[in-house]
């Protein structure tokens, strides 16, 4: 090996603070590319592997009431339906012991746990319901304990029986507990008979149709409407499932768009400090550069000397980043996945994110670093090892100038030549404030956006007048749900809201909805104040309205290019189907991706259409001095109430304002935790550039530190003109990040807006965030200038004017 | 004056400088020779061009005019990396600051040019270091680092370096200038041994007593040569000691 290589490997090891800030700067990057690419990549593969392992049902037909075997069976007879199995889904009450609280529940039974056909539920420990023992989902038994042997008490009809957990299973659809999904249990036919639903009768159809297609499959969806309507069977709801994409695809691909953009910003950021580190070094060892030039090395022996070190740099880099990359992704990959219910146990990475990440921490920093190396390598012997005195960099432009005057009127003379200095290497400063620009916007940025989100649900809610929703899966008399709402004793108004599902059609064809859920009838009470939604087009209903309007989601609109006047039927199954005009639209806020689209029409309205008058399946109830605790209590307290009188409630949709703010805020909590995540991975990038900067500006200002000492500059002063360069650096940064961030947060929460919750965000710009970044700018600035600081003050007179 | 070729052949070389808008001319038209064995020192005031002459000669700079032919090379023409690769061959270099590389041990930095040329094998390039280290008394200290011996042991070194590839031409700027007397005379002692090894020595100093010793001493005042005398060591200073 050529003596060179060990000053490659001096370089390296003499220097092992410089070398550890490159690594680490380089390795910030390159551990957000692999843990945000390996995240998503494990992410998306395995939600579909997941998916398809189930063997998805392609419509699921809940059925308003229940089927016998036979016209169950019968739906194969619809054209292109190739497979049908009928289940049973119910809620219902549970609690843990006589005397714990009644917790609400969803029940289910298959026809056949042995033999599922579609929608595969897995056994993941102990045995399938048997006639005295059920399951439990594995989400339930992780969020709220529940145990193999634990005894359960099911509310029944008649007696309530308690009934052991002999198994934990996996139901591949359904919604975390976090997100206000509910406690789901597994029973068979014994139990669900038990239950009230009678031995041989379902209330669901999994169906799947041959060949598949979206439109194929909503076409049959309504082929078997229309033949279980001739057989006295109305339908209530269909879903739709991708049979090759899991469900909650399009949710994290927006997600994760966005964070890979940002990933790739903070490798940018990382790359602008390789440039840094290594003109740094070039400016470093330029006097070397000459010798070894002088004694016979060429340009390439140069370049390929610092290449080298910059491979070092890579392969340290990548030896950091690599597996707390692929730990990250696991990690991260294994949360997520956990929401959606599926196991991620066994450790795994992707072969793309690593070979993205190799990619990152060796090309990316060598192609970066090429720039200063073949500048620092041209430089001629003489340009090199000659001095022609101090400065000559600074002072010639107006700007310079301008500069120099200011700090000379408005600074002492140190930290005016402090100011100065900052702008004596302006491609440098260009870089390092890239780097501190970038952090601080995308910091500004994602806070923002995490306002944005915070108010366009704090909006939101504050639009819903009512402290407490119950839901009945079946009507009830109004008159009654208004008469027990009276008894409590915090309550301020309630209203009875009477809704039914059912089919949008224009012009005879069936209108798209955004959940592919079906839509919902929501019969407003005539000048309610439950509920002011975001009109975007068009106006909500007035007290006046009572003829055949509504008031649809503007995405709704949007899908089917609905326009303000335009006629739409609305059929309601059973309960009628009628012509309604479309007089405005609303914007929804974070559709939950388990409901229908709500369209609103005046209650007088849909009551004629439906005849269901004193009818209502929603209780809206307005408290006073609403709190949590204070609202918790009145549900509980109604739902006791609803129970003596035997009133079965939906516990799905049954919850207080409160509750809705909790899930809602769980949902963005993963996106706002991830984005803030990469802000502080900018942020430590930023801290580093900006020390590589300063590191730099102590190097070639030796000399002029040796002079400023000579004639009498202590310590404190040379510490102190270093720190503030660092500062002034940082609030340079800062004050171009604010208005920078200003101008590219609206669009981009706009745009994240629609990506994420797929809604227009109620932009809220944060200022908490400009001024916590101004503190980290400082912070930042005033750390990333100490050490510099420290061994510029270190360097004596006599070593300084020796330099060069 | 020999009547072999030149070592080095200087033709009516000017340097002019930028200063600002200004142009200023360091050398104004200077032609010397120098032929193989002699040992020329270049003396005069600061400021007035010999190191930049030196520079001319070793490439390091370029004329503004005029021509430089060194060792046969018209250095004047050259680019960077040719004479890059003709430095490690024919010309051994002295710096004023050593400029000894920090990271490499003595004998690692007398190596070095030897691995640029890349003629000898691992085992011939450190024994010839080793070699040169002791020729100037330093074979105990070659495994240190420059920072860890003294500025006399340093420039010692830097004399084994150049002299690593054996080349024709040594080219000293002020070796001495940063030495005490003792020390300058032990350095100056190895010089006067090289000359009677054959190399042809160019040296620029500000020492009298030392451009006393040199035979032949050039002396460049305001760009030009004001003399080139031959030097009797018998006959008293030509040199006006102008440090």
């Amino acid at each position: 090996m050529s003596v060179i290589w060990h000053k490659v490997w001096f370089d390296l090891w003499q220097r092992k603070g410089r070398t550890a800030l490159a690594v680490l700067s380089i390795a910030a990057g390159v551990f957000a590319i692999g843990m945000i690419f390996g995240m998503v990549d494990q992410l998306l593969s395995t939600m579909d592997a997941a998916h398809v392992a189930t063997r998805p049902a392609h419509l699921q037909v809940i059925i308003a009431g229940s089927v016998d075997e036979e016209l169950a069976d019968s739906v194969l007879r619809v054209e292109g339906v190739t497979g049908v199995e009928p289940m049973n889904l119910i809620s219902g009450r549970y609690k843990t012991g006589p005397d714990e609280p009644w917790l609400s529940t969803t029940i289910v039974m298959r026809q056949d746990y042995a033999n599922q056909q579609f929608d595969d539920y897995t056994l993941l420990a102990g045995d399938w319901p048997t006639r005295r023992e059920m399951g439990v989902e594995r989400l339930s038994h992780n969020s709220f304990g529940l145990n193999m042997g634990d005894e359960i008490i099911l509310e029944m009809p008649q007696t309530n029986r308690t009934y052991p957990l002999n198994g934990i299973i996996r139901h591949p659809f359904v919604p975390p507990p976090d997100f206000g999904g509910d406690t789901y249990f597994f029973v068979s036919h014994e139990i669900m008979a038990q239950l009230g639903v009678p031995r041989g009768r379902y209330n669901q159809l999994l169906v799947q149709v041959e060949p598949y297609s979206e439109a194929y499959a909503k076409d049959r969806a309504a082929a078997i409407k229309e033949h279980l309507n001739k057989q006295g069977t109305d339908v209530f709801l269909t879903l739709y499932q991708e049979p090759e994409t899991h469900w909650g695809r399009q949710l994290v691909e927006g997600v994760t768009l966005v964070l890979q953009v940002l990933a790739v910003v903070s490798l940018a950021a990382s790359v602008i400090l390789v440039i840094n580190t290594m003109t740094a070094v070039i400016t470093q060892q330029t006097d070397q550069i000459g010798v070894i030039k002088a004694i016979g090395g060429t340009s390439g022996t140069i370049t390929r000397i610092y290449l080298v070190g910059v491979l070092v740099y890579g392969v340290l880099a990548a030896l950091i980043a690599l597996p707390l990359g692929m730990g990250g992704a696991y990690l991260a990959s294994k949360e997520l996945l956990n929401i959606f219910n599926i196991d991620y146990e066994v450790f795994t990475y992707s072969n793309t994110a690593v070979s993205a990440q190799l990619a990152a921490a060796i090309i990316a920093p060598l192609l970066a670093a090429l720039w200063p190396i073949l500048s620092g390598a041209r430089i001629s012997v003489r340009e090199a090892i000659a001095s022609y005195g101090l400065g000559g960099d600074f002072g010639f432009s107006w700007f310079d100038r301008l500069i120099d005057r200011v700090g000379q009127r408005f600074l002492p003379t140190p930290y005016a030549i402090a100011l100065g200095n900052i702008f004596r290497r302006k491609g440098r400063l260009i870089l390092s404030q890239l780097v501190l620009i970038a952090a601080g916007t995308m910091f500004i940025m994602v806070l923002t956006l995490s306002a944005s989100l915070t108010n366009t649900l704090e909006n939101e809610l504050n639009r819903r007048g009512y402290d407490i929703r119950i839901a009945f899966p079946r009507g009830e008399r109004s008159e009654t749900l208004l008469n027990i709402a009276d008894g409590l004793s915090t309550l301020d108004t309630a209203e009875a809201w009477y809704t039914a599902t059912g089919t949008v059609l224009r012009e005879g064809q069936r209108v798209q909805d955004t959940a592919g859920l079906g839509a919902e009838l929501f019969a407003v009470p005539s000048g309610s104040t439950m509920y002011n939604p975001n009109i975007t087009r068009g106006r909500w209903l007035t007290p006046q309205d009572d003829g055949q309007v509504v008031v649809v989601s503007q995405d709704t609109a949007d899908f089917n290019n609905l326009e303000i006047g335009d006629t739409l039927t609305i059929d309601l199954g059973l309960v009628g189907k009628a012509n309604w005009i479309l007089i405005g639209t609303y914007q929804a806020v974070a559709p939950e991706p388990f409901t229908t689209d709500p369209i609103y029409a005046p209650a007088t309205a849909v009551l004629d259409v439906t005849k269901q008058a004193n009818t209502a399946r929603q209780l809206l109830l307005r408290t006073q001095n609403p709190t949590a605790d204070s609202t918790a209590v009145a549900l509980h307290e109604l739902r006791n109430e609803f129970e003596l009188r035997n009133m079965p409630i939906n516990m799905f949709v049954t919850r207080t304002i409160f509750e809705e703010r909790e899930y809602a805020y769980n949902q963005f909590a993963i996106v706002t935790n991830l984005l803030l995540l990469l802000a502080v991975v900018m942020g430590i990038v930023g801290g580093i550039g900006l020390m590589g900067s300063l590191s730099i500006s102590v190097v070639e200002r030796t000399r002029e530190i040796g002079v400023l000492r000579a004639i009498g500059a202590e310590t404190p002063t040379i510490v102190g003109m270093f720190v503030m360069e660092g500062v002034l650096q940082g609030v340079l940064s800062w004050l171009i990040a604010v208005p920078l961030a200003l101008l590219t947060a609206w669009p981009l929460a706009r745009l994240l807006g629609q990506v994420i919750v797929e809604t227009n965000l109620d932009f809220a710009f944060s200022y908490t965030a400009v001024f916590v970044w101004l503190a980290v700018t400082i912070i930042i600035g005033v750390m990333a200038s100490v050490v510099p600081a420290v061994g510029a003050s270190r360097i004596s007179v006599r070593e300084s004017l020796a330099y060069a | 004056m020999s009547e072999s070729a030149p070592v080095v052949d200087v033709r009516h070389v000017v340097k002019r400088f930028a200063v600002g808008d200004e142009q200023i001319t360091v050398l104004k038209d200077i032609s010397f020779q120098v032929f193989p064995g002699e040992f020329v020192s270049i003396v005069g005031p600061s400021g007035n061009g010999k190191s930049t002459l030196l520079n001319m000669i070793t490439g390091i700079d370029h004329p503004s005019e005029g021509e430089v032919i060194v060792t046969g090379q018209p250095v004047h023409t050259m680019s960077e990396n040719e004479l890059a690769r003709w430095r490690g061959r024919h010309v051994g270099i002295i710096f004023q600051f050593f400029q000894m590389l920090p990271a490499l041990s003595l004998v690692q930095n007398v190596v070095l040019p030897m691995d640029f040329v890349g003629e000898l094998s691992r085992k011939e390039k450190h024994g010839r270091a080793m070699h040169l280290l002791e020729m100037v008394s330093l074979a105990d200290q070659a495994h240190k680092l420059p920072s860890m011996v003294s500025g006399g042991q340093q420039q010692r070194a830097a004399i084994a370096r150049a002299l690593a590839n054996d080349p024709p031409l040594i080219v000293a700027d002020e070796p001495t200038g940063n030495l005490d007397s003792r020390t300058e005379n032990s350095v100056f002692d190895i010089f006067e041994a090289l000359i009677e090894q054959g190399k042809t020595m160019l040296m620029v100093t500000h020492s009298r007593s030392l451009a006393q010793r040199i035979p032949r001493m050039i002396e460049i005042r305001d760009g030009r040569i004001s003399r080139d005398v031959q030097n009797d060591p018998a006959l008293p200073a030509l040199v006006a000691d102008n440090r």
